[in-house]
């Protein structure tokens, strides 16, 4: 059985030369795609989830593990393809509209896709319409939003309702967050599950998907 | 007079007496009397600090101030001001009311060769009783009059018209004419000219800066700050913008708790100084755009959203009376023209004090406020942006965060592996106001306890040479995160710093050091050709210059550059108050200042997360 410490290590450190080389490696030796992402990739960003919610690492660390771990994600992908795994869930992310704030969404991506789900970014100031319409491409299972600013909440709001009215509500999760937003707003709105941090977000798509399924 | 259903409430020990209608909360009674009963909420009753005694008729305690108010307490009739209501006749002892001296304003700024000339003035006129036969209307023999004098009017106040048949004969003809500008606005009997006051009102989101000026002899009379009560409506402006679009009326209550605060601090400010509420002609406002939009009752609603149009740059020109601001009814109040949407006439009356747009090399001025403002000039280009920092310099999402009041920790230094700190006043400490953080923060730095990061580094981890008593301040603090201890207020609470709060620090810094670096690229040069920087706040003490790069607000340049001006908006205030000449370079510096709205830089994110470390080497190495 193949160590996977040290792989692990290079996400939390954002060793980006050395995950490309560690994640090559394992595959040299003949380890499979999905065990190399399951014991490797996704227990090193678990740490780095955990590390960010204990305050011991900020944005630009993430941001730096991020770039560690979506080398070795490239790597893996081709890979994981052909042979049929299937992520977690699919996720379809993105700020509101209004709202061109990012930050904060791409962590909870970074957290998701280190988790094992499939991301689609929307990006950002996203129109309810273009939700809709993107989920219904991509066939996302949980759809995330985002919205930092007070003024932009209410478009949580309108996004819901958008798919109340298309009639697609029951065939997607809403999951919501941004620093404005609260448990409390989640539950008016009619979304499905609310997160404080990007940490928290992990937690919530798989009981989320969990329940669905 | 008491009307029916109207209680009568006197307040010690101010020794204030009002009639009010049944049911008024006692923080809005007192603030009717122009006592301001501080707290932490703003008023939504969460933080208990608004503690009155009620000595006679008080209703029953609420809910709320049964969870929040000790049996001992209740029953010595201690209230929440913000929870109980008037319901009779009652006495109300105020003990947490703030005094001036234990607010601390940072009033010095640059107020250089800004000669005593304001636009309002008094001058003595006097005539000759009319003679039959000759050319006798009383109101046009004393424009006459003026303009022998030299002062040319060209428009009235209508009410002088009125008012001059009477001031004339009961004063042997001689009275006080008060212009302003061009315009007649009052005549008073006799002669009244050595008596003349202005008060400057700084409106920030969240603390409100006034000042008293003697405009005959130029000396400040007094000088007083409060908390914003709008913060119960939304700590930072979008959220008050969120409050006019959310609720009807939302426009008209944020108004009347602005204007009833400014009244209540001009009516203490006078009491302090000695003088009549009359005696003062002149307000000038200056504040954010949103806030300044709001005291002149214009809605801001727009600015809540893409493209952020502000319905109003100014400058305005109006009658004091007409927004309810109780100085002399005759008096004026002056708005300072705005600069951009989220640029407000704060930042204008920075700019009139300095000289930036006059010096051939580039100088940068930053006002860290909620909004960081900051602005960067030569003789050639005066350019500005806002880059949202949030309210971390004025204590507000901090968990011991106070604004700069008594108590605060306002200064902090560690001297042989020592704390030491101290407080506005000398008073017990009750928090840390923004100084007193950057210190702190800045402090632990520089010993190694906190990283470039900005993690509160594990005392365990360290190699036991690097461990010094210094480690002893790290604690556990919330969920699995540490925080520094910085001192024990009684046997069960300490005042902290926990890693949260250095992540809000790192995020202010940061927005403010990619605006700078956004509007150093635009006028293409280096930090190196920056002649001086100005750092305006209203967070307490003088911040250091190495504090200043230490969190790296600004790349590398000698810190004999860097000069912090305090609260320069106030200022800058007084200065369009004490002058003309003043008031016309801030609407000539309103014309042509260019704007860059950050949000639609492309370079601004890579900036912010680069800034949001501390570019320090620490003493000790990394963990
Ligand atoms: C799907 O499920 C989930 C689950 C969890 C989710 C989630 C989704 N989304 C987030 N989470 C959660 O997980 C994340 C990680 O744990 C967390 O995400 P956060 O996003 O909360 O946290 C991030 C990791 C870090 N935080 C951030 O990135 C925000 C930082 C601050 C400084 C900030 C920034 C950087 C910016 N800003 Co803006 N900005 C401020 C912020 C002030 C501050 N001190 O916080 C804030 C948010 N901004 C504000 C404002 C007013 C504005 N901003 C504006 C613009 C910008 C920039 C473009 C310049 C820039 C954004 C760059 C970018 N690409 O994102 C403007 C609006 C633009 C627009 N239409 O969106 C403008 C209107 C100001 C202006 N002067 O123009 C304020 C909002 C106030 C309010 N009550 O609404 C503000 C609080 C600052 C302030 N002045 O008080 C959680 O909330």
């Amino acid at each position: 059985m193949t160590n996977y410490n040290e792989l692990q290590e290079c996400i939390i450190k954002g060793n980006r030369i050395k995950a490309r080389e560690l994640t090559q490696e394992c595959l040299d030796n003949g380890n499979p795609a999905k065990e190399i992402l399951d014991e490797g990739l996704i227990p090193g960003m678990a740490v780095v989830g955990k590390k960010f919610q204990d305050g011991e690492y900020f944005i630009p660390e993430m941001l730096v593990s991020a770039r560690a771990l979506n080398i070795g994600l490239g790597i893996l992908k081709p890979l994981l393809e052909a042979s049929d795994v299937k992520p977690v869930a699919k996720v379809l992310v993105g700020t509101v509209k209004g709202d061109i704030h990012d930050i904060g969404k791409n962590l909870v991506a970074i957290m998701l896709r280190g988790s094992g789900f499939e991301i689609i970014d929307a990006g950002v100031d996203v129109s309810p319409e273009k939700f809709v319409q993107m989920a219904k491409e991509s066939g996302a299972d949980i759809l995330g939003l985002s919205a930092l600013l007070t003024t932009t909440m209410t478009a949580m709001k309108d996004t819901v309702d958008a798919f109340q009215a298309d009639g697609s509500r029951d065939k997607i999760k809403i999951m919501i967050g941004g620093a404005p937003v609260t448990t409390d707003y989640a539950e008016k709105i009619g979304a499905d599950g609310y997160a404080p941090n990007a940490a928290i977000a992990v937690e919530m798509a798989k009981t989320l998907v969990g329940g669905s399924r | 007079m008491k009307k029916e259903n109207q209680h009568k409430i006197i307040f010690l020990p101010a020794n204030r007496t009002g009639y009010f209608e049944h049911g008024i909360t006692v923080r809005d009674a007192a603030l009717e009397l122009g006592i301001i009963i501080e707290s932490d909420c703003a008023g939504i009753g969460s933080c208990a600090k608004c503690k009155v005694e009620i000595k006679q008729g008080a209703d029953s305690p609420t809910i709320v101030e049964q969870q929040l108010l000790t049996p001992d307490e209740l029953k010595k009739g201690v209230r929440l001001a913000c929870q109980s209501s008037v319901s009779a006749d009652c006495m109300c002892l105020v003990r947490t009311t703030l005094k001036p001296e234990e607010v601390r304003i940072m009033t010095e700024g640059l107020l250089t060769d800004i000669d005593l000339n304001p636009d309002i003035q008094k001058v003595l006129v006097q005539i000759t009783p009319a003679q039959l036969g000759e050319k006798y209307f009383d109101f046009e023999r004393i424009i006459e009059s003026l303009q022998h004098q030299g002062y040319g009017i060209s428009d009235y106040d209508f009410q002088v018209t009125r008012d001059v048949a009477r001031t004339l004969r009961t004063n042997d003809y001689r009275i006080t004419a008060v212009i302003e500008r061009e315009r007649l606005i009052a005549v008073e009997p006799g002669d009244t000219t050595q008596v003349l006051y202005g008060v400057v009102v700084d409106i920030g989101t969240t603390t409100v800066a006034i000042k008293l000026v003697n405009l005959v002899t130029g000396d400040v009379a007094a000088v007083n700050s409060a908390a914003n009560p709008q913060a119960a409506h939304g700590a930072d402006v979008v959220s008050r913008l969120n409050y006019i679009i959310q609720h009807p009326g939302g426009l008209k209550r944020l108004n009347q708790l602005i204007i009833k605060l400014i009244n209540a601090l001009i009516r203490n400010l006078a009491d302090e100084a000695g003088i009549k509420l009359d005696m003062i002609y002149k307000i000038v406002l200056a504040g954010n755009t949103v806030m300044q939009h709001i005291a002149l009752n214009i809605d801001p609603r727009h600015l809540a959203h893409k493209p952020y149009a502000p319905a109003f740059q100014g400058p305005a020109t109006l009658a004091a009376v007409s927004l309810g601001i109780k100085i002399n009814p005759h008096g004026i109040c002056y708005a300072i023209p705005n600069l951009a949407c989220f640029v407000g006439s704060d930042i204008t009356s920075v700019l009139t004090i300095l000289a930036l747009d006059k010096q051939d090399e580039f100088q940068l001025a930053i006002d860290m406020g909620t909004n960081g403002e900051m602005v960067i000039g030569s003789k050639d280009r005066l350019l500005c942006c806002s880059s949202p920092a949030g309210p971390a310099w004025e204590g507000a999402c901090i968990t011991w965060g106070v604004r700069a009041v008594y108590g605060a920790i306002e200064r902090a230094e560690i001297e042989n592996d020592e704390l030491h700190f101290r407080t506005i006043g000398d008073g017990d400490p009750v928090g840390i106001c923004g100084s007193g953080l950057i210190d702190i923060v800045c402090e632990f730095l520089r010993a190694g306890v906190i990283d470039k990061s900005g993690r509160i580094l594990n005392p365990v981890q360290l190699p036991t040479d690097k461990i010094s008593r210094l480690t002893d301040f790290v604690a556990g603090g919330k969920n699995g995160s540490r925080e520094l201890k910085i001192t024990e207020i009684d046997n069960s609470n300490s005042i902290t710093v926990s890693q949260d709060d250095i992540r809000e620090i790192q995020l202010a810094k940061g927005a403010i050091a990619a605006g700078v670096s956004i509007l150093i690229a635009e006028v293409n040069i280096s930090p190196d050709d920056i002649a001086a920087v100005y750092i305006a706040g209203a967070f307490g003490n003088h911040i250091r210059a190495q504090d200043v790069l230490d969190l790296g607000l600004i790349a590398k340049i000698s810190p004999e550059k860097i000069k912090f001006i305090g609260n320069a908006a106030l200022t800058g205030a007084e200065a369009i108050l004490r002058s003309g000449k003043a008031r016309e370079r801030a609407e000539q510096i309103a014309k042509k200042i260019e704007y860059i709205e950050i949000a639609d830089e492309p370079a601004f994110q890579d900036s912010f997360v680069e800034s949001l470390h501390f570019p320090i080497e620490s003493k000790r190495s990394e963990s």
